[in-house]
């Protein structure tokens, strides 16, 4: 996906060419999906998503021709970049990697001062951070280390139950109750939602249960870090209505979703990539 | 084939602790002709020898060999002339040479539960499939962890050597000392029994000199490191507990720990700053044994350095030969991991204060209810200081749950908080 509010021009001067602006990059690559956000000074001018693949060191150099087919930016025209996400360390033009915990609190503070903890469900993590005052991370807590409670446990139940995961929110947010799923384990979730389908539950009520089920993985960690609202829903599940509102429930708080949650981490590491050149000035 | 893979498969195939001993001579000669600028210390490459000397005497005497946990007191096998070995160092140690995943899928079809503690599984299956040469005989505590009657009697059983237990009471008070000092008497005649022999009273008085030498060495040790320059990597300090748990009343582990101090003592004199991490890091329970780059990562990459380890702190007073079954008894009952979680809170409390801790780092080891049981008021804690804290879920032995990217994660978020 990209939004691009410059786009190539054979005749538009380059910023180095101009010297009227800077231009950052921060680069989120993450197991899944890699982000991309360019900012002209402090202002977003472009954002990209695509699929990782299997290489990230690769997904990061697609990212960067595809940023700069879409821009008519190249290489040089920026003036710092920064990485995170799961893949950080392997995007050989990267002036610097941070991590998606600080990433993802910068990206959120931007976008609403006031937010005080973040929650970012991702392809194979999920996470919750405290965020301070002045947008850096004060505490934070990881999920274990499987899949439960991430956007790969969701992929892998809609495989199940046949149906784009997409839809899943929507469907979650219609069923009137949910059935309960017992398992976090991911692959034990499976067969336990296959035998669901075969016992004759309702599918609406299956995908409604596994919202239950990611939100109360999630909800220990919102606890064991510290409730402190307002929170903002980060990363690629954040899309997903049918989370939003099982956590909602369960938090017994409202939670803010921006509108594209997915560039968070990466909006996170442009800004930091802006302050670093700022810094040294 | 490579070497590691050739050991290997000698191990597991033919197990034979002769050939394990003549390994372990191997590499002692190839430790004893590697020059000791090559180590970090050169009382890094005295550890390096003492342990493998240590452990090929262990092979060597069978007749003298005896298993111990770790909080054992090992005084007392040395003033008999034996020469104890912790099981719970042994699975380290078979950790560290890749051996735990063959080990620990033996034990899970003995059917061991794998919610058990691996360094548990680890030395069952050391013990059932012969690497280990018959023990004189076992001695456990009831302390730290309470799974350690249950697999020192399976040990026991397995070698059909006999076990000597000695049951640690919960709360620290006179009739619990009384109890255990009467337990550690009737422990010295159950190993009179046993051996044969009758126990030396000199000969224990010597094992108390040197257990109260290295006891001063490492109180010295853990003094300097409070100095503002990092002197020691926390990486090189951690695998300490190898010695204590063997080698404490033993002329080598005095030796060992007053060449440190000098050592420390030398560079501390000196000005010495060749450590360039800037945060002070404590490090609480155990590390992962097995091959990785934790430590180093954090210690040579982010720039932190761990100038203090909970598993290090000397938590007992002097050994007193006037009275050395009570003597013995306080020294365990001392045991931060005794009784309830306060004494371990004390113990951080104090480290943070007189180490001056910039952040503080729990591994929390995988069905140790013992270490991660108690993380939330570890925590607490912690936080009372302004500092960070970081809580790291994994498993010391077995590898097969280890991704280090995940784990990378979480220290530079770590350190992203210290540098904040």
């Amino acid at each position: 996906m990209v939004c691009c509010e410059r786009q190539r021009s054979e005749k538009t001067p380059t910023p180095r060419e101009t010297g009227a602006s800077m231009i950052f990059a921060g680069i989120d690559i993450g197991s899944v999906s890699t982000e991309m956000v360019i900012l002209e000074n402090t202002v977003p001018v472009c954002s990209i998503i695509m699929e990782t693949g299997s290489n990230s060191r690769e997904a990061a150099d697609r990212m960067l021709a595809a940023a700069c087919e879409k821009t008519g930016f190249s290489l040089s025209d920026f003036h710092f970049i920064v990485t995170t996400g799961y893949g950080r360390k392997t995007a050989g033009f990267s002036h610097r990697d941070v991590t998606e915990l600080s990433c993802h609190a910068r990206g959120a503070w931007h976008l609403n001062n006031s937010v005080r903890t973040v929650i970012d469900i991702g392809g194979q993590d999920s996470k919750v951070i405290k965020v301070g005052k002045s947008g850096k991370s004060l505490d934070f807590i990881m999920n274990d280390k499987c899949a439960a409670g991430t956007g790969r446990f969701l992929e892998v139940m809609a495989r199940a139950l046949e149906v784009e995961i997409e839809e899943m929110g929507k469907i979650a947010t219609a069923a009137k109750e949910s059935v309960k799923i017992s398992s976090m384990c991911t692959v034990f979730a499976e067969s336990e939602v296959v035998s669901l389908i075969a016992e004759g539950h309702p599918r609406d009520r299956i995908i409604r249960g596994l919202m239950d089920s990611i939100a109360s993985r999630v909800v220990g960690m919102v606890h064991r870090v510290g409730l402190e609202p307002p929170l903002m829903l980060t990363g690629g599940v954040a899309k997903n209505e049918g989370v939003v509102r099982a956590l909602e429930q369960r938090l017994g708080t409202s939670i803010q979703v921006p509108e594209e949650p997915q560039i968070v981490g990466a909006l996170g590491a442009a800004l930091i990539a802006s302050e670093e050149t700022a810094g040294k000035k | 084939m490579s070497l590691q893979s050739r050991v290997k498969r000698m191990l597991f195939d033919e197990p034979d602790p002769k050939k394990i001993m003549r390994g372990i001579g191997f590499i002692l000669l190839k430790t004893a002709l590697t020059p000791a600028g090559k180590f970090d210390l050169r009382a890094a490459k005295r550890f390096s020898l003492i342990l493998y000397n240590h452990a090929r005497r262990f092979f060597k005497y069978p007749q003298k060999a005896v298993f111990t946990s770790l909080f054992a007191p090992v005084e007392l096998v040395h003033a008999f002339g034996l020469c104890p070995f912790s099981l719970e160092m042994l699975a380290g140690i078979a950790a560290s040479m890749d051996l735990a995943p063959e080990l620990l899928a033996g034990t899970e079809k003995e059917w061991l539960s794998t919610d058990f503690c691996s360094f548990h599984r680890a030395y069952i299956e050391i013990a059932r499939i012969g690497l280990l040469p018959a023990p004189v005989f076992v001695l456990a505590t009831a302390h730290t962890c309470d799974g350690t009657y249950k697999s020192f009697s399976e040990v026991s059983s397995l070698m059909s050597r006999p076990l000597i237990f000695l049951d640690t009471p919960y709360h620290s008070d006179r009739v619990a000392v009384d109890y255990l000092t009467e337990q550690l008497k009737n422990a010295a005649e159950q190993i009179e029994k046993v051996t044969k022999t009758t126990l030396d009273r000199e000969k224990l008085e010597r094992a108390f000199f040197f257990s109260n030498r290295a006891r001063s060495a490492l109180l010295e040790i853990n003094e300097i490191r409070q100095n503002e320059r990092p002197l020691l990597f926390g990486e090189d300090s951690l695998p300490f507990l190898t010695i204590w748990g063997s080698l404490l009343g033993h002329r080598e582990g005095a030796a060992l720990f007053e060449r440190y101090r000098d050592e420390l003592k030398r560079r501390s004199e000196e000005g010495w700053s060749q450590i360039k991490g800037k945060k002070r890091v404590l490090w609480l329970h155990l590390k992962p044994f097995f091959p990785n780059r934790l430590l180093r990562y954090i210690e040579q990459e982010l720039g932190a350095v761990i100038v203090a380890e909970e598993i290090n702190s000397v938590y007992w007073d002097e050994l007193d030969i006037r009275s050395p079954w009570e003597s013995l008894a306080l020294k365990i009952m001392r045991n931060y991991w005794v009784g309830g979680i306060e004494k371990r809170l004390d113990n951080i409390r104090r480290t943070i204060e007189s180490h001056h801790i910039d952040g503080v780092i729990h591994f929390s080891h995988w069905g140790c209810r013992q270490s991660n049981g108690g993380v939330r008021l570890i925590r607490d804690t912690v936080t009372e200081y302004g500092i960070p804290f970081l809580n790291l879920d994994g498993d010391c032995v077995d590898e097969r749950s280890y991704s280090e990217a995940q784990y990378l994660t979480r220290l530079e978020g770590f350190m992203e908080l210290l540098e904040r």
